[in-house]
């Protein structure tokens, strides 16, 4: 197969079906966190099919999720969203899992049978002090892999030991509290992000920006250490790239580029190019939040025309 | 002057709601407006309550923060038409308490496929008493000498230096945003045919893509005039357009605006105006948006388009923001342009 083959990978085809085989008796749990993910949720379940202890914490959808969920013999638990950090942390603390390790799949997203097989065999043999494994995600634009342009492959914080693992909120999303002893797993989950379109995406991370805007005006978590892009430890240079990032002119110009030429976004065809224009949407609407924040607009009806009623 | 519809049967206003008196007490329904300071033309030499013979046609949904400087800037009108599409807040009984006569557009019911758009349904519909027509939205504030132009024209007093055949008028836009008036960065001139003899004019059908669920308004379609109103003219006072949502709530717009663009640009216009360089307004804005389909980086041309030829830059860090706005904007529409899977 070239380089530059802008059709799916003939492998990609076997990844991307859902894992069928039950593996017998795996000690994991799996939480889904939900709003509104009707449309997703057999998906997900389906690809869950291994697990003996499936539950649905859902933060109060419209859209009959629970009864979907219900319906297949899923728990639901139900929780006010305030951030995935807190509802990650209430899911640990207040959900009775039949299992010590928990595997935290979104509903846009699928296991696969090779993810699975890894996952038993990682935590039978993880020492005592391991916490949780980072695990590397697909990204998929509809039924195409973004190999390139997500910059495969990029890590989660998903399958912990609920005893030794706690969240903290950062952005719009959130990581695991200091001094926490992590491994990684090798094998991906599938990451449906534009399951439902491109306009609810863009919907949500005009949500995100704004929760990434204030978590820069308020100054926490994008200090920008020269040290950290030298770490030895991918994950930090990576949020110190982004924090190195936020402090560039033209930035989500600078993003579309980065997908498209560094990260070789060019090759996953227009999907790529399709994603890079997504991503450097995203970072404009970050600076447009930052400005909201900064020089609020005169927002009543009374400010905006001197001497009306 | 009271005319006979070609295609009756005209829709009857809705009743007296039992808020009116409140309401009209409440914003001193009587007073007159004050000037606004962003426009020389609001010097507060209104025409007579109720002695122009023009219908407005303003069209709502949830507009209660707006509506009523709106209105009370449009008393000297004979008649005014509030059409309004199911609102939860108060905008019924304020538009009553202004004196408007309030028709409802149900959405489902009258425009199950997005089409008519609302205000041919009220051009076709609405029992209008005038020949002439104003179009508004609640959002804009007309100014004295505004008012006064129309005063003259639909009496045949006068018209304005440029007045085309005389039938049909583009109406110039401010647009007001974060407090004041942004000039530059493309957003001004922004002419619209707005007051017309209500006979010539409809709105043109772009796609069958329903509307842009910005509640409301046709905002891409245009009025298209048949072929005896001739030319438009122009008016010579400028509306004001007021744009009071912070960054956040107009991604949120122009996430969907983007959405309809891209489902006009697979599909093409329908009826639409066609593309020409050297022709009306609307015809060299579609020429623009026709041609610039065509390039290659089209965000940061979008962006360039406006911060520096249209001179955005003139405005400050504001006209910074809208011109990358739009360049979100116009990179929204191409992701769903080529969305895969997308092409029902």
């Amino acid at each position: 197969m070239p380089e530059f083959c802008f059709h799916p990978d003939p492998t990609d085809a076997e990844a991307a079906s859902p894992a069928e085989t039950p593996n017998a008796a795996l000690p994991v749990s799996v939480v889904i966190l939900t709003l509104n993910e009707a449309d997703n949720l057999p998906g997900v379940l389906d690809s869950c099919a291994w697990c003996d202890d499936i539950a649905v914490l859902d933060s109060g959808s419209t859209d009959g999720t629970a009864e979907i969920a219900e319906a297949r013999g899923v728990k639901v638990y139900h929780h006010a969203f305030e951030s995935f950090g807190k509802q990650r942390n209430w899911a640990i603390e207040n959900i009775p899992l039949k299992h010590d390790w928990v595997f935290h799949l979104d509903a846009d997203e699928h296991f696969t049978e090779a993810l699975v097989d890894e996952v038993g065999r990682r935590i039978a043999q993880a020492p005592d002090e391991v916490a949780g494994f980072h695990v590397p995600h697909k990204l998929m634009l509809h039924d195409r892999w973004l190999r390139r342009a997500g910059g495969y492959p990029v890590y989660q914080m998903r399958l912990f030991h609920k005893k030794r693992m706690r969240f903290i909120d950062h952005g719009h999303g959130q990581r695991e509290a200091p001094d926490t002893v992590t491994e990684k797993l090798v094998e991906p989950y599938l990451h449906f992000a534009f399951s439902k379109g491109l306009e609810p995406w863009l919907a949500k991370h005009n949500r995100y920006a704004r929760l990434e805007a204030q978590e820069m005006v308020s100054g926490g978590g994008l200090e920008f250490r020269w040290g950290d892009l030298f770490s030895g430890q991918a994950i930090q240079r990576r949020r110190a790239i982004k924090a190195l990032a936020y402090r560039m002119p033209f930035r989500p110009k600078l993003r579309w580029w980065m997908v498209v030429l560094l990260q070789r976004g060019l090759l996953d065809g227009r999907s790529g190019l399709t994603y890079a224009t997504m991503m450097s949407t995203y970072e404009q609407m970050i600076d447009l939040h930052l400005r909201d924040l900064r020089a609020p607009a005169p927002g009543t009806a009374a400010g905006k025309t001197a001497g009306t009623p | 002057m009271t005319e006979s519809l070609d295609n009756p049967p005209a829709v009857q206003p809705l009743p007296r709601h039992a808020e009116v008196d409140a309401w009209a007490k409440r914003l001193d329904a009587e007073a007159l407006p004050t000037s606004n300071p962003l426009s020389v033309d609001d010097d507060g030499d209104w025409p007579n309550h109720g002695s122009v013979g023009v219908t407005v046609l303003v069209s709502t949904k949830n507009e209660e923060r707006d509506l009523p400087e709106c209105l009370r800037r449009l008393r000297w009108a004979e008649q005014v038409m509030v059409i309004d599409s199911g609102s939860t807040d108060a905008t019924v009984p304020i538009a009553q308490a202004f004196g408007a006569e309030v028709l409802h557009f149900d959405y489902g019911k009258l425009s199950p496929t997005g089409w008519p758009k609302k205000r041919n349904w009220a051009l076709d519909h609405a029992p209008l008493r005038h020949e002439w027509v104003l179009l508004m939205d609640a959002d804009e504030h007309v100014v004295a000498k505004l008012a006064r132009q129309i005063e003259a024209i639909v009496k045949g007093n006068a018209l304005p230096k440029n007045p085309g055949g005389g039938k049909a008028f583009w109406i110039n836009r401010r647009f007001i945003f974060h407090g004041r008036w942004v000039r530059y960065g493309g957003y001004y001139p922004a002419w619209n045919l707005r007051l017309f003899q209500h006979r010539l004019g409809r709105f043109e059908k772009l796609t069958q893509q329903g509307d842009t669920r910005s509640g409301d308004m046709e905002v891409h379609e245009h009025i298209k005039l048949a072929d005896e109103a001739a030319e438009a003219g122009f008016l010579d006072h400028d509306l004001l357009h007021f744009e009071i949502a912070d960054f956040s709530e107009w991604i949120e717009k122009h996430n969907r605006y983007s959405s309809w663009e891209a489902a006009v640009a697979r599909t093409g216009p329908l009826d639409g105006i066609q593309p020409r360089f050297l022709g009306t307004p609307q015809q060299r804005r579609r020429w623009l948006k026709h041609t610039a389909r065509r390039l290659p980086c089209r965000p940061t041309l979008r962006f360039l388009y406006h911060f520096v030829l249209r001179q955005g830059f003139r405005e400050g860090r504001l006209g910074l923001s809208l011109a990358r706005l739009l360049a979100a904007y116009e990179a929204m529409t191409l992701a769903k342009t080529f969305e895969p899977d997308q092409e029902k």
